[in-house]
This record gives C-alpha cells, structure tokens and sequence, in this order.
C-alpha cells in the first residue's frame, strides 16, 4: 500500500485531535468510525474503533472494563491488564488506521507518546460444511470456508506435525490478502517450494480474488485449457496431497486450498479410492479414464460415422439408426452441436438457476424438452444417447476444473469430425496428446508417469493397489522421502490344514 | 560448430526412452507395404530376408554405438568435423540433413497417400501436409524433450494395434510357406535389402546420442529397439505370407491395411478406415523425431536459430507435398531413399569404423 502520511511521530495530542485527525485525514469522513472515553482522576483515554469490525463483546469486556477497573492509567499498565495478545504500541496515524481496518481498537492515553492498538476483530465466517462442489460418498465430508484461520485450523487438526510448514505471504496492492504456503518439511521438494515461493513472491497484483485466480496467475501455461494446479476443497483431499510431498496453497477468503504440482492423471482420482478397498478404488478409478475417453471420442466417432464411413456401422445398427435419421433434416455435425449447446445450457441453467426452480427446470429442459426434440424430428434418439452419456462421463471427473475442461475440447473435435472424419478426430486426439506433454505444472512434467515414463508409479496414476504393494509416493513430484512406511513382514505361508 | 557437446541436464533423455524411440522411427509407412516388396523378391522366403535385414541391422547399430562411444559426448556432425575438418565435414553434414529430409518428405507423402486412398479420395495432398506439418512444428517447438515424449505417448498408444492381427492369424495356411527355401540366395538377399526403408530411421542415434544421460545402456536399450522392430516386422511379413495367398499379397499395394479390413467389432464393422486414420499416430513421432532432428542438426552445421531451420524445412516440405502428388513420384521417391538408406544408414558406419578403432588405438597409447 502506498505511503499517504509523512513517516513522523504524531504524538502527543490532545484526544479530540486524534479521533477528528483519524477521522478526516485516514478515513474520509466515515461515520462507522467510534470512541469513547474514560475519564479517570488525573487523565482520560480514548479508544477508537470502527464500529463493524470489533468484536463487541471483547470490547465491553475485555477492553473497556479493564481500562475502568485500571487505577493508574499508561501503556504499560493497560497492556499488562488486558488479557488479549498482539497489543502494539503505535507512533504513526497510518498504521493505526491500518490495524483499525484489521478490526483493531486504538487506545490513546493523553500525553503518552504511543498509542496502543488493540486487535479484537470481529470474524464473520461460514462454519465448516459439507463440502458441495467435489462431494464423497465414503470418507470426510468436511470442507473449506471462506476464513484462512479455519482451513488452517482443519488443516492443522488433520496433519498435528511438527513438520507441517507454513509461509506467510501478503498479495494484492488495493486489497491486500493473506496468502499461505504449507507443505511438509521431510517430504516436499526443496525445488518446488523455492519455485512456488518465487512464484508467489514475484505475483504483483491489485487483488487475488480467490485461490482459483491466484493459481490462473502463477501457472506455468496460463494459455492451456488444462488446469495445471488442482483447486480442491475438500481438506483430505488437500492433506492427502501434502503427504504425497506436493505443496498447498491457502488463500483468504476462498473457499479452496490449491495443490501442485499435478500430473494430467492425478486430476482424476480422488481421495474416495483410497477410502474404498483397493479393488473397488482400482475399478472406480479405470472406468473414469474409460468415461473421460469415452466423453472425448463417443459424439464425434457418431459424426464421423454419419458423416464420411457408413460403412463401418454394423449392419444391425445401420437400420435402427437410419430410421432414426431418417427424419432429421441437418447434417449430422449441426444435429450433434445443437444437442451439445443443448446439454450445456441445461448444465448452466441448472447451476445458475436457485435451488427450488433447479430441479423443476432440469425436469422441463431434460426430459420434456429431450423428448420433444427427438418426436419432432429435430436429432435422432441414438444422437440423444450418445451425448447424454458423454455428459454423464464427463462428470465423473473429481476435479470440476478439468470435467469442463474434457466437456469444453469436445466442441472443436466434433467440429473437426465433421470436416474430416476420423482424420480429423485422430488429428485433434494427436494435438491434444502433444500439447499434454509440452505441458508443466510447476516445472514438473504434467503427463508424468506416462512421459517421462515410471512403471512404479501405476500404483499411484492409473490403478490402486493394496497397501500392501503401495507403499510408495508419486515419483513424479520428487519427494524427498519416496517410501511412505516400510513394507509390512511378509506373512508365513501355511499348509492347507495345519 | 563445436565437436565436443555440452547438453544442460533437464535436456537430456534416458537411455531407456532410445528403446520406444528408435523402434518408433523405424516403425511407419515402411511396414504397411513390406509384405509385399518383400515378398516380390524372396517369395514364400521373405522372412528369411527379414531375418537376414535383422542381423545386418543389429551389427550396425553395434557398429554405430561402438563409433559414438569412441568420440565421446558428440554427434554425427562433430565426428564428421573431427574426421575431415571443419569445411569438408559441413558438407557431408549437408548431405546428411538432405538425407533426412527426403525421408521425411517420403514419409509425409506416403501417408497421405494412404489417407486419399482409403478415407478421402478427394482432400488435397497439400492441406493434409499442412494438418501433418502443424502437429510437427508444434511438437518441435517443445524441443528434444517434446520430441522424444510425443514418439513414446504415441508408441503407447498405437501399439495394441499388433494384437489386430489374430483374426489373420486364425486364417492363415501353411502352405504358403512351402518350399521353404526355394529360391535363390540372390533373390533372399535382394529381399534383404528391399527390407531396408522398412527398419530405416535407427540413424536418429547419431544425434540423440549426445543427450542421453547413462550412456552406458545405449548399446542395451537401442539393440532391444532393433530387437523389437524386426520381431514386429517379421510378424507382419510372417502373417501376411500365411493369410494371402501367393498372387493375391502381389497385387496388394498395402497388405497391412488390406489384413486390418476383415477385422470385425461389434461396434465396428470395418477397421480399415479407422487403422489408416490411427496411422497418424504411428506416422506423427516420424516426423517429429525427423523434423527435430533436421532443424537441430542444422542449427549445428549451420549456426541459424533451430525455430528458423524448422520453418523453412517445413514450408518446403508442404510446398513439394502440394505439387508432388502422383503415385510415380512417390514410388520413386521412396526407392531413393530405401537406396540411400542402403549407404547413409547401413554402409555409412562402416566407413567410419576405422577411424573410430584408430583413435581408439591412439587413446590408449597416450
């Protein structure tokens, strides 16, 4: 923040001055802005405080009947007799205007040379709740708020080692946000935390908004479509993370904590598996690749098809789908880009739309408005279910980010499809596959373990397996600590009946 | 240029990757019509011929491995410098690039011809090119890393694409391998080397060598490569010979294709026209590894910026792409450089051999 005072000592003045000069001069005339003094025997103090931001309580309580019940007035007397920590003593008006806006009370003894501030804010926050975006079945259903005082306390509360690092950094020119960097010191690699700390020391901007934006302002291709760091905020997700050796970002007033580095894999696992046995989180974790595929490919495959190869339709489905066709007037790539806007729009609406209208309007829009298109001739039913189900597939990504992002590439592809067919939907896949391996996430290769290439790492990327077998963290984020606890003894193998 | 190359560490590649990548160069255009080249020569004995092109192939790449090791953390262009001096050697240098070059212009253009054939007829050879081209710049912008990721991201992808084969196999007769070493050692032989634009591409060695961190499995990692390929060359040549009958693989310009036609899914009912558009992605680390390798080694010999080599090479090869578009030309084309894979890759390494055992003789005196 920009210096607006001289740098001098202010003090001593009268009280009245204070409060008009911290008044006119630092607030502009704000009529929030509150006194009170407490005449005693020989002197008299004034505290000043904006009204909306104390904690009035604490105020009565704590600072009020303390400075009443004090027989001799001065600063070191008020600050032994007050029993809140973080009490500063003040020369300059900027800085006490500062910590007022931080929810602070200034008391001004007359004719001391300092004031004291007294930090008592009130804090207005979302208590923990079920977590929304990214939900479970199984495991912790907590999730972040919108206070940097309670993530970190659920963060804390769920890793309570020595080893958990914080940094403290403060970003934004106008409205200046806490921001905090967490990893844990024995595993995370010292590259990245320096990467991520110059990343964040370098970061100039008027106002971080939220932890999605500060990650779209650090990323290593803020170009791609592909997210690069992961916004989670489920808090297991994020510790989960942290022992993995990765790094976690928390940002005031959002309600997400950042992960990186990711792999392009990574973004489709989620915690769940690990909650589930390792068979189930195996399965689970296989059919979202298969969904992500099948959401990219399934609708220009169907326009590819109509369009250039009848000839690879199978006989039994040729007939079906030309009587479905039949009717439709548009040539196939219109037909499947207006039932994908279509699809689209039902997914915004319904995100827009208030919760009591939402699931009237999903009604109206999917089903009548579904069936309706398809009676009216508009897209064949076979079209219907293809882009339903890649819908459907694209969902199944824990990561919202890359869902849309899987649900936005398909566009292009189809398009593509319905220029050149297969050539075309080969071509786009090829580019796609090019571009995920030029592709970094904080310096570290994002298709990793596929390139550069670690088998060991299956346990962690595409399937699960039993802790048994995986004991291992990622490769790919270089921890300092690979092993995660060493292998259990093996068991003695016995005879049948012994 | 220097001779002695000095590659900062997050360039450089592991040994392991030489496996996918060389096989990945190797595999392309060549092998959809093997078969039949071969099979024009050495009849039902065209893999006797593989497995002779096999044997030859693993004594180069010893050969190759065995020069490269000699001279240290350097590529073709500085051994050539060390050899015959700065301007001599920028000259075979040049002609090296050149070779290079035409087999990056034959592949491009042998995979379009696959594409007009059995998918678009009509779409021009030029705006194909054009789609290839942009995938191949794109990747090279990412450098050698990119390069070398893109050919083993794609090798994973394309590879199960072997396992298509079984319905043939099921089909094939015994037969058609009868008399089993009819024909004349010179026909074998010929066969042998018609072989060669199929298993071309291993060359890549001589200039990824220098960026390859453990240099001591290179020997290991690019025999596995050979390996593989031959193995994966026999089994097509092996196939097709089994599933064609004699006068039916002669008439058949592209067995491979031709085999992956019967292949029935239920959701499919022909794989041709997919297989020929998935060849893309057997087809793309081909080129990029090529036009990698064209615009670096330019940038070696001649001292211009990597990205101003790669456009120039790039805009003539859509260029010539554009105007070369008959059947003849390509043909021709790619019997020119199946020959001069025959000097630049196979006898090449063997007219360095002396030179390599000579310094080698002298290091360990001194």
């Amino acid at each position: 923040m920009k210096r607006r005072f001289k740098k001098s000592n202010y003090f001593p003045c009268k009280m009245d001055q204070l409060k008009t000069d911290l008044k006119e001069q630092y607030f502009k005339g704000s009529p929030d802005l509150s006194s009170k003094i407490i005449e005693q025997q020989n002197n008299g103090c004034i505290i000043i405080f904006l009204d909306y931001l104390v904690d009035k309580q604490h105020l009565f309580d704590k600072v009020i009947k303390e400075l009443q019940d004090t027989s001799e007035l001065s600063n070191e007397s008020i600050k032994e007799a007050i029993p809140i920590s973080g009490v500063k003593e003040e020369k300059e008006l900027e800085n006490i205007g500062d910590e007022l806006l931080d929810g602070g009370v200034c008391a001004y003894i007359e004719g001391e040379q300092q004031a004291l501030t007294i930090p008592i804010p009130r804090v207005e926050a979302r208590q923990p709740e079920r977590a929304e975006t990214e939900s479970l079945v199984f495991g912790p259903q907590i999730s972040f708020t919108e206070s940097i005082d309670i993530n970190l306390n659920i963060v804390h509360k769920r890793m309570n080692t020595d080893k958990l690092k914080v940094e403290k950094f403060v970003i934004g020119d106008t409205v200046p946000s806490e921001v905090r960097l967490v990893y844990l010191e024995d595993i995370a690699n010292e590259d990245n935390v320096k990467e991520m700390r110059s990343r964040l020391e370098q970061l100039k901007v008027d106002d971080v908004l939220e932890s999605s934006t500060i990650t779209q302002y650090i990323e290593d291709n803020s170009y791609s479509i592909f997210p690069q760091f992961l916004v989670t905020e489920l808090p297991d997700r994020f510790c989960y993370s942290l022992k993995e050796g990765r790094l976690g970002v928390l940002v005031d007033k959002s309600p997400s904590g950042v992960i990186a580095p990711t792999n392009f894999l990574s973004y489709f696992q989620s915690t769940e598996d690990l909650y589930t046995r390792w068979n189930m989180g195996a399965f689970i974790r296989v059919m979202r690749f298969v969904a992500m595929f099948a959401s990219i490919t399934l609708t220009p495959v169907y326009v590819a098809a109509l369009t250039f190869h009848y000839e690879i339709i199978p006989e039994a489905m040729l007939v079906s789908l030309g009587h479905s066709r039949s009717r439709v007037p548009f040539p196939p790539l219109l037909e499947a880009l207006i039932l994908e806007i279509f699809i689209e729009l039902i997914r915004e609406a319904g995100a827009r739309l208030p919760t009591k209208v939402g699931q009237t309007m999903g009604i109206v829009g999917g089903i009548v408005i579904g069936q309706a298109i398809v009676e009216a001739g508009f897209t064949s039913n076979i079209l219907i279910i293809i882009v339903a189900i890649s819908a459907l597939a694209s969902f199944t990504a824990p990561s919202y980010l890359m869902g849309s992002a899987i649900r936005i590439i398909r566009f292009p592809i189809i398009v593509l499809a319905g220029l050149w067919g297969f050539l075309g939907i080969v071509f786009s896949m090829a580019f796609i596959i090019i571009h995920l391996i030029k592709q970094k996430s904080l310096n570290r290769p994002y298709l990793a373990p596929i390139y550069p290439t670690q088998p060991k790492d299956i346990d962690n990327s595409v399937i699960r397996l039993p802790f048994l077998f995986s004991n291992k963290r990622s490769y790919s984020n270089k921890p300092k600590e690979i092993k995660r606890f060493p292998k259990p003894p093996k068991k003695k193998k016995s005879d049948i009946d012994e | 240029m220097q001779s002695q190359l000095q590659i900062p560490i997050d360039k450089k590649i592991k040994a392991v990757y030489l496996f996918v990548v060389l096989h990945a160069l190797q595999m392309g255009v060549g092998v959809v019509g093997l078969p039949r080249v071969v099979y024009e020569e050495a009849k039902q004995d065209s893999w006797v011929s593989v497995l002779i092109a096999g044997i030859a192939l693993h004594i180069v790449i010893a050969c190759i491995v065995f020069i490269l090791n000699s001279y240290k953390n350097t590529d073709i262009h500085g051994i050539l410098a060390q050899i015959f001096g700065q301007k001599i050697s920028k000259v075979l240098s040049m002609v090296f690039i050149f070779y290079f070059y035409l087999m990056f212009i034959s592949i491009l253009l042998n995979y379009i011809e696959f594409v007009q054939v059995f998918i678009f007829p009509k779409l021009s050879t030029g705006f194909i090119a054009s789609l290839l081209i942009f995938l191949v710049i794109y990747a090279v912008y990412g450098g050698v890393r990119a390069a070398v990721g893109s050919s083993i991201v794609f090798f994973f992808t394309t590879i199960w694409m072997v396992l298509l084969l079984i319905e043939p196999i099921f089909l094939m007769r015994a037969e058609y391998f009868l008399p089993v070493l009819d024909n004349s050692p010179q026909d074998i032989f010929s066969g042998a080397l018609k072989t060669s634009y199929s298993i071309l591409g291993f060359e890549l060695i001589w200039v990824l060598y220098p960026f390859i961190q453990d240099k001591k499995n290179v020997a290991k990692y690019s025999h596995f490569a050979m390996l593989f390929t031959i193995i994966l060359v026999m089994y097509v040549t092996v196939v097709a010979i089994g599933y064609f009958s004699p006068k039916h693989l002669e008439m058949k310009v592209w067995p491979l294709f031709t085999m992956f036609k019967i292949i029935t899914l239920p959701i499919f009912e022909r794989f041709d026209v997919i297989s020929v558009a998935l060849w893309l992605m057997v087809v793309i680390p081909n080129l990029i590894l090529l036009g990698w390798m064209i615009s670096y080694s330019c940038k070696r010999v001649t001292g211009l910026k990597q990205k101003h080599c790669l456009h120039v090479f790039m805009l003539i090869a859509l260029i010539v792409a554009t105007f070369v578009d008959k059947r003849e030309y390509v043909n021709i084309l790619t019997d020119y450089v199946g020959q001069a894979g025959i000097f630049f890759g196979l006898t090449l390494p063997f007219l360095l051999l002396p030179f390599a055992i000579y310094k080698r003789v002298k290091g360990n005196k001194s």
